[in-house]
């Protein structure tokens, strides 16, 4: 079933695994922090994202796409890759309980207000299973026809908006402290650093040697629909609104008013987005099933896809009941687990293979 | 045997999963019926009793057709929407009890129009700012009126032309600022903005009925002249989330000309103005571009004011030769004399009500960055705002004259 991808489909599955909750929550954090100066905090984090990117890309070019904790096993000892393992599959659950809590949430506070949060998060949860089982070939394909739709959404967002929009609600730039902006920059480098979702694609890449390239790439389409999306929400809806509303991309997109008779378009969008967010959700619920196989070294994590989502929607109905707990650690914890997990520790993992290969090679010499 | 062995787990599989469908049916938590629902076209807020008081609009669907001049189903006799006015010490207390009296809910996704109550304006209104920010099927874009006592009379008032009284009223605002424009229409998102930035103060149009007969039975409408009629009024100045006052129609039109909200508009204007201060000729303005540039001198802003326009003679009340350069040029000094007459006198009216919609603190922010930052620290912008100089510079051009080179007035006398 797992078949493999070619470049731009995993660039483009990096688009997915960060745009959708990207683009929805954080115009309003980084709004709060900097107000109109938005558009120059997503600089930072990009750069951040690039950063890590290269760190994923090498990587996966020196284990030359073999499964991440495998070749870590190889490497070191396979007390270490389970340990390793162990630690990245927690980090998994837990990343891929707060998506879905995001999408359930997000769910509940548009579109469906009277159903039950466990009926629409075990429902989301089937239609991902079912997505995952069919593996990864399916998902990248499904993903590249959402990613197209962009050609008909974006025009239709502008165009729709084009009248409520006025580029001095841009100004004046730089008003913040350096310090604000690094404090806005935080948690979308956080968002970013979620390209190191390859780490558990790479076994599937046609082309593992260019790993670098889908990420950069990916990141890149990233910032700039993030710079599209900031811009105009602050064009249309200036830099005080946005702190008002949770979702400021929806609220803009509620206003379009094409002549008398086209008017609410919010849930036109809206839907779109749920296209998206369902593939990021299974995107993080494959990295889940693929981390589960290489740490207890299963050969068909088929059987066990249901089991691990039982506990990702457990921890989402209960340890993520509460939304303020969940926007603060999308504002303040976030940070560090996503950096000590997605940077820090693929970064000591490049340092150590490339420490031991230039003692090897002087080894080498010195016989 | 094995494909018998198979067929029969395939089976119960399949009837295991059956009951598993039902979960795709989780939009039935939310499923509503259109006959169960009251499509709301306006509502009003008022301040009664010490509690809100909510009136709304409800779409009467047995009514006949959407135009009053059409044909179409349903009874003519029955009015084309219904209103309701209930109580509550909150909105949401309100809007719940509207169900004791209604057998439809409410939906207010298709509202157009939204009327306050100077009682309430007067008192505040961040609770209906809030409720429209937060509620999933509250209308951000609803246009936002004021009325000069109850507000809920408004919503009672049958319009001719339109049986949908919530979008007769949108189409008058959105024709009077395409057209007029002495005040552009103002919606619930735009009014949470402007009252969100940096200075604080918005301005909202007045709904006014100009009798105190109220027009609610189907009947009345039968009339060529209606006694009493909607229309718009004067424009209400909102500080903080309080209204301060009114601004006249001539006030409010000279804001236009300083926030560069000037769409269309008709100035009356005197063609010799050294002959006769009459204003005897008309000009519409088609074109035109406000650039408000701050600039501090020692101790208080000075406004630089760029007003720049252009647009066409539809009146001419005496005798002028309209190919003579001279005689345009003394016309566009009239044109530019008469707009700097309703800018001064507007500024000297929000000056007065201290309330700055001219949006000169946002523009001041944008500009003297250092500045505004001090000036948000001492908390000292009223004062700053009562110092402004404005210095308005207008330039107007007479692009063509119509479909006639001379008056009337020439013709007859030769």
């Amino acid at each position: 079933m797992n078949g493999k991808i070619g470049t731009t489909q995993a660039a483009m599955l990096v688009v997915t695994t960060v745009l959708p909750t990207a683009i929805v929550i954080l115009p309003q954090i980084i709004g709060e922090y900097v107000e109109q100066d938005s558009v120059i905090a997503i600089i930072p984090p990009t750069l951040a994202g690039l950063g890590i990117a290269f760190v994923i890309g090498s990587v996966i070019r020196f284990s030359n796409g073999a499964p991440f904790l495998d070749w870590i096993r190889e490497k070191s000892s396979p007390v270490i890759s389970v340990l390793l393992g162990l630690l990245l599959l927690l980090f998994y659950l837990d990343t891929s309980s707060t998506i879905l809590r995001e999408f359930v949430n997000f769910v509940k506070d548009n579109v469906l207000l009277k159903t039950p949060v466990a009926v629409i998060a075990t429902l989301i949860l089937l239609i991902s299973i079912y997505m995952v089982r069919k593996g990864i070939e399916v998902m990248a394909r499904v993903n590249s026809l959402v990613i197209l739709l962009f050609l008909f959404f974006v025009p239709l967002y502008l165009s729709g908006l084009w009248g409520e929009m006025n580029i001095h609600r841009l100004l004046p730039l730089f008003d913040h402290s350096a310090a604000s902006l690094l404090l806005a920059s935080l948690t979308p480098s956080t968002w970013m650093s979620e390209v190191a979702v390859l780490l558990f694609l790479a076994p599937y890449l046609r082309s593992p040697q260019k790993a670098r390239l889908i990420g950069y790439l990916g990141l890149l389409f990233v910032s700039l629909m993030m710079l599209f999306s900031i811009i105009t929400i602050l064009m249309v809806l200036g830099p005080q609104y946005i702190k008002l509303t949770t979702y400021p991309g929806f609220s803009a997109a509620s206003i379009i008013q094409i002549g008398r008779f086209i008017e609410n378009l919010d849930v036109l969008f809206i839907s779109y987005w749920v296209m998206a967010i369902y593939l990021k959700f299974a995107i993080f619920l494959f990295a889940t099933v693929e981390c589960f196989k290489q740490t207890f070294r299963v050969s068909s994590s088929r059987p066990f896809i249901a089991a691990l989502g039982l506990v990702i929607v457990m921890e989402c109905l209960y340890t993520w009941k509460d939304q303020a707990e969940l926007n603060l650690y999308n504002k303040e914890g976030r940070f560090l687990v996503f950096i000590l997990f997605n940077a820090i520790l693929p970064l000591a993992v490049l340092l150590v293979v490339k420490l031991r290969r230039s003692r090897h090679k002087r080894k080498e010499c010195e016989t | 045997m094995n494909l018998r062995k198979l067929l029969n787990t395939k089976l119960l599989c399949s009837v295991l999963c059956l009951p598993l469908c039902t979960s795709l049916l989780s939009g039935c938590w939310d499923a509503r019926e259109l006959s169960e629902l009251g499509i709301t076209s306006g509502s009003a807020y008022d301040w009664e009793d010490n509690q809100w008081k909510a009136t709304y609009q409800i779409i009467n669907p047995s009514s006949g057709s959407s135009s009053m001049g059409g044909s179409g189903g349903g009874s003519t006799s029955s009015p084309p929407f219904i209103t309701f006015t209930v109580k509550g010490k909150t909105i949401m207390e309100a809007i719940q009890k509207s169900n004791l009296t209604s057998i439809r809910e409410m939906f207010p996704s298709h509202s157009r129009v939204t009327v306050i109550g100077d009682r309430l304006a007067k008192r505040g209104i961040n609770p209906l700012l809030d409720i429209f920010l937060r509620k999933q099927d509250a209308r951000e874009t609803v246009y936002v009126f004021i009325h000069s006592g109850d507000a809920g009379d408004v919503l009672d008032q049958l319009m001719q032309l339109t049986k949908n009284q919530g979008a007769g009223i949108q189409l008058m605002i959105e024709q009077e600022s395409k057209l007029l424009s002495y005040y552009p229409g103002i919606r619930m998102f735009e009014l949470a903005m402007n009252l969100a930035s940096e200075s604080g103060c918005a301005a909202v149009p007045e709904l006014m009925l100009t009798d105190s007969k109220i027009m609610d039975e189907t009947s009345e409408t039968g009339q060529t002249n209606l006694p009493s009629r909607l229309a718009l009024g004067r424009l209400g100045v909102l500080k903080g989330d309080k209204m301060v006052g009114w601004l006249s129609q001539k006030e409010a039109f000279g804001l236009s000309f300083l926030t560069n909200t000037i769409k269309s508009a008709m100035i009356p204007f005197a063609s010799r103005p050294q002959i006769s201060e009459q204003l005897d000729s008309s000009y519409m303005i088609q074109k035109s571009t406000t650039i408000v540039q701050p600039r501090w001198a020692r101790d208080h802003f000075i406004m630089d004011i760029h007003i720049k326009g252009s647009g066409v003679i539809h009146e001419i009340g005496s005798k002028v030769d309209l190919n003579n350069q001279a005689a345009l040029a003394e016309m566009e000094t009239s044109i530019e004399n008469n707009i700097l007459e309703v800018v001064e006198q507007s500024w000297k009216s929000v000056k007065k009500l201290n309330a700055d919609v001219t949006g000169f603190a946002v523009r001041i922010h944008r500009s003297d960055k250092k500045r505004w930052r001090s000036i948000r620290q001492d908390k000292n912008w009223d004062t700053v705002f009562q110092n402004i100089e404005i210095r308005p510079h207008v330039h107007m051009d007479i692009e063509r004259t119509g479909l006639s080179s001379k008056s009337f007035k020439s013709i007859q006398q030769d």
